[in-house]
């Protein structure tokens, strides 16, 4: 049932309400008291819940009800708004994002925690609505769907959402999280045993080390709890609550404790070790023995006694089973017997309301065309269902009414009649009902409610009070629906999303691209005519004409497939506010974790790039912002001091420069210190401090870039731990692009990523060095030139020359390779002068080609990382030749 | 002449579900957006049998499109279904009174929906 458009389509317009709802509950943030905002939110959210629902995708519908639930309390102000709200709020559009990807990529929502999420939620509603009745799980089959969304009770589900290696999904933001929590756990571990052994020889201060076991369980279990590892969690928890006793006891463990501790530690590091890092899922071991076994060893006990994850038995209602067995007695089908109830108790309901109305005024013609329409509607739901009788009857008394409403004369001359006919109506259709034995609680308040609003009523009592005004929401709806659905629609046209792997295309393109096609088959036609003509050449006058005509061909060749090639580029570009998108929300949470206030600025959100180039710098980027924020910004204090205002700003700004896209990350914060990088660029063993001394400033910020190089004094869990730049280098670098950084010591750092516009194809210039042809890119290129080999001069034993009165450092792109080297004397030395991020360096190569256009094509993955090559390609007659990397030529040069 | 639902939803999912599965069950399906659109479709369609509409949808929603659709004589008996998910009494109440044939809760599952088509176009098949 399920088609594979309906959910593609599904998960366009679910991603296209989260993108509405993320913004906005910044927005809402900053401004807590603005309600229209939150309308904004909850009519998204609230659309994602319908379209959930009816594709039966329960996970994302009751993360979505609960969400919207939680919102419309916030609306109605049944709570306060507070950060914390927003937090959770948060963390469920990631998850729901999440679950999307994941349907998009398999098919199902996978295996995400929600658990933890919907509690939360639930939790602002419970502690703020004291009337609320306990949850209870609740299942009627019947309304099975629906009852899932209210159905908060935590425990049951657990198992569901497990796979059938009880392998789940852990709750992480980012691959990085995951990483950062595995390298702190297993750090914890260490220091654990580290502590334990000690407290087991009994050497040192034993008290201290309880302590200090104390600790590291308790980040552990911290930990655990916010990546959602259950068993992880449960155990340290209990570790943690036993050392807590000697603590506060100021007593030490006995020698058989200590080993049981050490034993939980052993599962705690298999625990960790069996985490699926791709794919973020815990593979849990069986954890209950060693859980027991601590268990048994507490004192009082109790404290434990929470972390039961108890399991409630899913009560299995036979609703469904009933009417089965029902409608094999009566060879009906059980879902249209269900069907029937319904339509037939909201037809019932109709009726009699609409005869009570007309008692009062039989003139109430929208309650005559009500009346009349319940009557045709149980006319043909009988006839559908097969009970004549009744259909009979219901179509005369329809009949009658509709004469009533078409005479002249009163309508309330029909009243006493229409009473008598519906009355008889209606105990028929009981009586129907009756014998289906479709009529049993609901008997009594039948003639009140339809049977959904009994099930809701009861749903009600579940649910608490935040339902209770739906009247109240609807009618508030048309209101800000306007708006709201304005922003919603602008949203979707801006919005394309980071994952997504399809492209919109305008239709005017695809119509050019076909053109193109057929030009291109006109064309071939061409070559193929020529190519028989040359087959049965005779004349030697003709070779011209051919000739010619080849020629001709070709160049028409070249423009369509210039054409195309330009097309194809355009379709391919996306704005890259798909990406700067995300940004608001990370700084947002970065400056909480940090307690720094921080200011983000987006600039040229509309520049375009190559859609895989847009996907692949997210990661970077995100590196960047997060060491702006927390190593760049000072904190509040320093910036006072420093006379800068308190919040710290941040910079986002994107733009086009020929044939690249610059993105800069700027920050206003304390900027880079030289000195500071030098030194510790010594310490690490990065560089040697004779080379230290030679490097000028702007060449010992680059050290930053340099793998395992961290500044920062105190490693904070915001950003990573030095790992991040020479990555960021090395991402950009595989984009064929580059990385540049100027800071200013306590003014701030700006980061520059040039990028290309497109990844596929480049120009490039030719050369020939050491008997080989390799291409460099054209960008890179600023001039090509010959010099008198006598020009050539040494300066701090670095070859140079001076070119129009700059001096100007030279290298030999052979020597820089590692080739041989044809060491002829030359009187002229050909010269390509390249500049990267504004320093600039003379090859010298053999021989100066041509300039072309090349397709990049990597050089795969046996060949691994080359350093100075960044790809390889083909030429027009089949030969392969390499592609230089003018980013690493230049640096392997001035380390030379 | 094939029978024809119009659909009224600002969901292009439940847009599309429902006409994918209509459209199997052989019904000719017309989609609109929301009320206002939906009121244009109607107009202009050369006939509709059934009208399938959600409450909550900008510009007009579906209960003031009900009462819209009711308020042309020729429309006073076209049989619609409100597929909302707001399901309290009071909504309920609402919607018949306005002129709803049928109130189902989303998420109806797509069967139980085409069921209650055929049962308010009184079993016919779609080939009139």
């Amino acid at each position: 049932m399920l088609d594979q458009e309906i959910l593609a389509e599904f998960v366009a317009e679910a991603r296209e309400h989260l993108e509405t709802i993320e913004p906005n509950l910044l927005e809402l943030e900053k401004n807590p008291e603005n309600l229209r905002i939150l309308d904004d939110i909850f009519r998204p959210m609230h659309s994602l819940k319908g379209a959930s629902g009816f594709l039966d995708l329960n996970k994302i519908n009751e993360l979505a009800h609960t969400a919207e639930n939680m919102l419309d309390a916030l609306r109605k102000g049944k709570i306060q708004n507070q950060p914390e709200i927003m937090d959770v709020v948060l963390s469920a559009t990631d998850s729901l994002r999440q679950m999307l990807d994941n349907l998009e990529n398999s098919g199902d929502e996978g295996q995400i925690e929600t658990q933890g999420l919907l509690q939360k939620l639930q939790s602002f509603l419970v502690a703020e609505s004291a009337q609320q009745e306990p949850q209870q799980p609740k299942n009627t089959q019947q309304n099975q769907n629906r009852e899932s969304n209210q159905d908060v009770a935590a425990s049951s589900r657990d198992k569901e959402q497990r796979a059938g290696d009880g392998s789940y999904a852990l709750t992480i933001n980012s691959p990085e999280h995951l990483s950062d929590f595995l390298e702190e756990a297993g750090e914890s571990i260490s220091s654990l045993n580290k502590c334990l052994l000690a407290l087991e020889k009994g050497s040192g201060d034993s008290l201290e080390h309880v302590q200090d076991a104390f600790r590291y369980f308790h980040n552990l279990k911290g930990n655990s709890g916010l990546i959602g590892y259950q068993e992880m969690n449960s155990l340290t928890h209990a570790a943690e609550t036993l050392l807590n006793h000697f603590r506060s006891q100021e007593s030490t463990p006995d020698e058989q404790t200590v080993d049981l501790l050490l034993q939980v530690v052993d599962v705690l590091e298999d625990l960790t070790e069996s985490i699926d890092q791709d794919k973020a899922l815990a593979i849990p071991k069986d954890i209950s023995q060693i859980l027991d076994r601590l268990q048994g060893l507490q004192v009082g006990g109790q404290a434990l006694k929470d972390l039961a994850w108890n399991s409630h038995q899913d009560e299995q209602q036979p609703a469904e089973q009933e009417y089965q067995e029902l409608s094999q007695d009566l060879e009906l089908d059980p879902e249209d017997l269900q069907i029937f109830q319904q339509t037939v108790q909201q037809q019932l309901q109709n009726i009699t309301i609409a005869m009570q109305s007309l008692e009062q005024d039989p003139e109430q013609t929208d309650y005559i065309d009500g009346l009349y329409r319940s009557l045709s509607s149980v006319q043909n739901a009988c006839r559908y269902m097969g009970f004549e009788e009744i259909e009979v009857h219901a179509q005369r008394t329809a009949h009658l009414v509709d004469q009533g409403r078409s005479s002249q004369q009163g309508f309330s001359a029909l009243l006493a009649i229409l009473s008598q006919e519906t009355d008889i109506l209606e105990e028929m259709l009981q009586k129907q009902l009756q014998s289906l034995g479709l009529q049993t609680q609901e008997q009594e308040n039948a003639k009140q409610q339809p049977p959904e609003a009994a099930e809701q009523k009861s749903a009600d009592q579940v649910q608490g009070q935040e339902q209770a005004e739906p009247a109240a929401s609807q009618e508030q709806q048309p209101a800000s629906g306007n708006e709201s659905g304005e922003a919603a629609s602008a949203a979707s046209g801006a919005s394309q999303t980071r994952t997504s792997t399809t492209i919109r295309v305008e239709h005017e393109k695809l119509d050019h691209l076909m053109n193109l096609i057929g030009e291109l088959i006109i064309n071939r036609n061409r070559f193929s005519l020529l190519s028989k003509e040359l087959e049965v050449l005779d004349a030697k006058q003709e070779i011209q004409r051919i000739a010619l005509g080849l020629s001709e061909t070709t160049d028409s060749m070249a423009r369509i497939s210039d054409d195309l090639q330009d097309t194809i580029m355009q379709v391919r570009m996306v704005p890259v506010r798909t990406v700067f998108s995300r940004f608001p929300r990370l700084v947002r949470d970065l400056s909480r974790k940090s307690g720094k206030q921080v200011e983000l600025l987006t600039e040229g959100e509309d520049t375009e790039l190559d859609k895989s180039v847009v996907e692949a710098i997210g990661d970077p980027l995100v590196h960047l912002i997060r060491n702006a924020v927390d190593h760049g910004l000072e904190e509040q204090e320093a910036r006072k001091i420093a006379g800068k205002p308190e919040k710290g700003r941040l910079w986002l700004r994107a733009s086009q420069e020929g044939n690249s896209v610059i993105i800069e990350v700027e920050d206003d914060g304390r900027g880079l210190d030289p000195e500071k990088i030098k030194s510790k660029a010594v310490s690490k063993g990065i560089i040697s401090q004779g080379e230290a001394d030679k490097l000028e400033e702007r060449e010992a910020v680059e050290l930053i870039f340099s793998p395992g190089f961290s500044t920062s004094e105190q490693v904070t869990d915001v950003s990573g731990r030095g790992v991040g730049m020479d990555v960021v280098r090395n991402n950009i670098k595989s984009l064929n692009g580059s990385v540049a950084v100027h800071s200013e010591l306590g003014k701030g750092s700006r980061f520059l990523l040039s990028l290309p516009l497109t990844l596929a194809i480049i120009e490039a210039l030719l050369i020939k060095v050491g008997g080989n042809t390799y291409a460099i890119p054209l960008e890179a290129v600023a001039e090509t030139t010959k010099i008198e080999a006598s020009r050539v001069s040494e300066v701090n034993k670095r070859q140079a020359t001076t070119l129009r009165g700059e001096v100007l450092g030279l290298a030999e792109l052979a020597q820089v390779l590692g080739l041989q080297q044809q060491r002829q004397h030359r009187e002229v030395l050909p010269l390509v002068v390249i500049s990267v991020n504004n320093r600039r360096l003379g090859l010298i190569v053999d021989d100066l080609l041509h300039r072309q256009e090349i397709v990049i094509k990597s050089m795969g993955e046996y060949l691994g990382e080359v350093h100075g090559l960044s790809g390889a390609t083909i030429l027009g007659d089949g030969s392969v030749i390499l592609i230089l990397d003018p980013n690493e030529i230049l640096s392997q040069a001035m380390i030379r | 002449m094939t029978q024809q639902i119009l659909i009224v939803d600002d969901s292009k999912t439940v847009r599309n579900l429902l006409a994918f599965i209509l459209k199997k069950e052989g019904y000719r399906v017309l989609a609109a957006e929301d009320g206002l659109e939906g009121l244009e479709k109607l107009y202009s369609a050369q006939m509709v049998d059934l009208i399938i509409c959600d409450v909550n949808m900008p510009r007009m929603d579906g209960f003031t499109f009900i009462q819209n659709v009711r308020e042309q004589g020729s429309y006073r008996d076209l049989p619609i279904i409100v597929l909302s998910t707001e399901g309290q009494e009071k909504d309920i109440q609402t919607g018949m009174r306005l002129g709803a044939n049928q109130y189902l809760v989303k998420p109806a599952q797509p069967e139980k929906l085409v069921r209650s088509v055929k049962m308010l176009l009184g079993g016919s098949s779609p080939e009139k």
